[in-house]
């Protein structure tokens, strides 16, 4: 009995550690770019900023949330598997050392909805339940 | 991390893109801070006299700014400027002032005053937030007193698979740098002989101390090559210059630097490893002689901790003991030592890191003061603390 107590209060810990709920994360670009979807290693790239095109050659802007964002860590989690600090470490190698700029950033993903609705070579990830009309969507991350 | 006004916010209704105070058209700026205390565990200063047995804070304390405008969709001009707490009141020097144009997506040639690979970490040694330790080992990095030349550099990237490839070769020279000459280098040097080639720098130092020398380096040429993807990195360099040093009637004798080195980032796993070899010929060898040494790091990341453990060792590179010119030879400096840290990113853009490392510095030539990287022979092994706060803006 005193287990069962002590592995619910344990268990309780755990729910208020992990308790925020992650949104669905979608990768939204312009309704004119002729992408119908995107992997992982493509977005995975363009936020490491090693290329600067889609998959079919047209040029990429991509645009981030800022820094300490619930959306921006779990979208770094889920394709670069990196924490903010080491992606900003990353970041930092490479802008100092003159090898490439970050992307630029919006601090709220209804400014990068509105971003990419105005940007025919725009890409950015939002919260899903953000999504209108003026955007297409080319992945979702759970 | 940086703000920068730009041209979409023009075609947008409102203006969405991040742009803080400080919006001039197409000006992204940025920097870095380092504020740091250093404490030498015994009565021991480092060669630099960076480092002492009291709480000091201009040995790590730096900060750097960096401009960036573009010149057309092409070039690009970068300003970076840091100011040092080692430097009498922070006075801001350029190490890095160049236009960068590039010819395609992975091809840019850069021209003007610009930090070189000769290690790993090299061209972002400045930025602390971007690497584990709040210095990177000295006895690899020490070896090089030459971090920027005036030149150019290009850089070639390519991708192979999911592998990314960089080769950057480099040309320039520098004038008016200054290195830490050991004066182990007087033993067995005949004074007379020594003074009579060198009167206007006299070595009048004592065994176990260092001088400082002024030296120019030109016909500067090396290339920096990596291959690596989001886990690891590996590089090798080299690279070799004329050095003049006109105090010890040095005239354009050859310096080569070879390198290899690896860094890891895969799931907690942080490793970095390095090794380098130092070919210095002529009466140069008398200030630099030949050295080779290596560390290798290793940490593993708890969340937003990451502590870590590092051995570092420099020692002599089959350095001549005659014949280098007529005041001899150089004596390597021989030292190693274990560090532990730790770095905790407690804020998106800061990190507080704390470190203690043994040195033991090791007798050049057996019964030789072992001085090590010291300014004096310590007599015995050195703890160095250290505590650091960086952050990136």
């Amino acid at each position: 009995m005193n287990i069962e107590k002590t592995t619910s209060i344990i268990f309780a810990g755990l729910l208020l550690v992990c308790g925020y709920a992650s949104a669905d994360v979608a990768v939204i670009v312009h309704p004119d770019n002729p992408l119908t979807s995107i992997s992982v290693d493509d977005l995975r790239n363009l936020y490491l900023g090693k290329v600067r095109t889609y998959p079919n050659g047209d040029q990429a802007e991509i645009i981030d949330l800022g820094d300490g964002t619930p959306l921006r860590t779990q979208f770094y989690a889920a394709v670069l598997n990196k924490t903010s600090a080491q992606l900003n470490a990353y970041r930092a190698q490479r802008l100092f050392s003159g090898k490439g700029l970050p992307p630029n950033t919006v601090a709220t993903d209804s400014e990068a909805v509105a971003w990419v609705a105005h940007n025919p070579q725009g890409l950015a990830y939002v919260d899903k339940s953000k999504v209108n009309g003026n955007v297409k969507i080319l992945m979702t991350i759970q | 991390m940086r703000f920068e006004w730009i041209g979409v916010c023009l075609i947008a209704m409102s203006c969405p893109v991040t742009s803080t105070a400080m919006a001039i058209d197409d000006l992204v700026v940025s920097g870095f801070f380092t504020v740091g205390a250093t404490r030498a565990g015994s009565s021991a200063t480092t060669d630099d006299g960076g480092i002492t047995d009291d709480v000091g804070f201009e040995n790590d304390t730096r900060i750097g700014l960096q401009l960036l405008t573009h010149i057309n969709p092409q070039m690009t001009m970068t300003a970076q400027m840091v100011g040092r707490g080692s430097d009498n009141g922070y006075a801001a020097d350029f190490e890095w002032a160049y236009i960068d144009y590039a010819l395609s997506d992975s091809f840019n040639v850069r021209a003007g005053k610009l930090k070189f690979p000769t290690y790993l970490i090299s061209d972002y040694v400045d930025v602390g937030y971007s690497y584990p330790w709040i210095r990177p080992p000295e006895e690899v990095y020490f070896s090089n007193p030459l971090t920027t030349i005036s030149g150019v550099d290009v850089l070639f990237r390519t991708r192979a698979g999911d592998m990314d490839l960089l080769v950057q070769p480099y040309i320039g020279s520098s004038k008016g740098e200054s290195g830490i000459v050991p004066q182990e280098t007087l033993m067995g040097i005949d004074q007379a002989v020594t003074n009579a080639l060198i009167p206007s720098h006299p070595l009048q130092g004592t065994v176990g101390t260092v001088q400082r020398v002024d030296f120019s380096a030109e016909n500067f040429i090396g290339i920096n090559a990596s291959i690596g993807n989001q886990y690891f990195t590996a590089r090798a360099g080299y690279l070799e210059t004329d050095v003049t040093a006109a105090a010890f009637g040095v005239v354009d004798d050859k310096a080569s630097f070879g390198s290899v080195g690896t860094t890891i980032d895969w799931r907690n796993t942080v490793v970095y490893s390095e090794y380098f070899e130092r070919d210095i010929q002529g009466g140069a060898n008398m200030a630099f002689p030949n050295q080779k040494g290596w560390y290798t790091t290793l940490g593993y990341r708890f969340g937003n901790w990451l502590p870590h453990v590092t051995y570092a060792e420099v020692g002599d590179n089959d350095n001549p003991v005659a014949g280098c010119s007529a005041l001899g030879c150089g004596v390597p400096i021989k030292q190693h030592s274990t560090a532990v840290g730790v770095r905790h990113d407690f804020a998106g853009n800061a990190t507080l890191k704390l470190e203690v490392k043994r040195v033991s510095p090791d007798a050049a030539v057996a019964g030789m003061p072992k001085r090590g990287l010291f300014l004096t022979a310590p007599g015995e092994d050195v703890n160095i603390y250290s505590l650091a706060l960086d952050s990136i803006f």
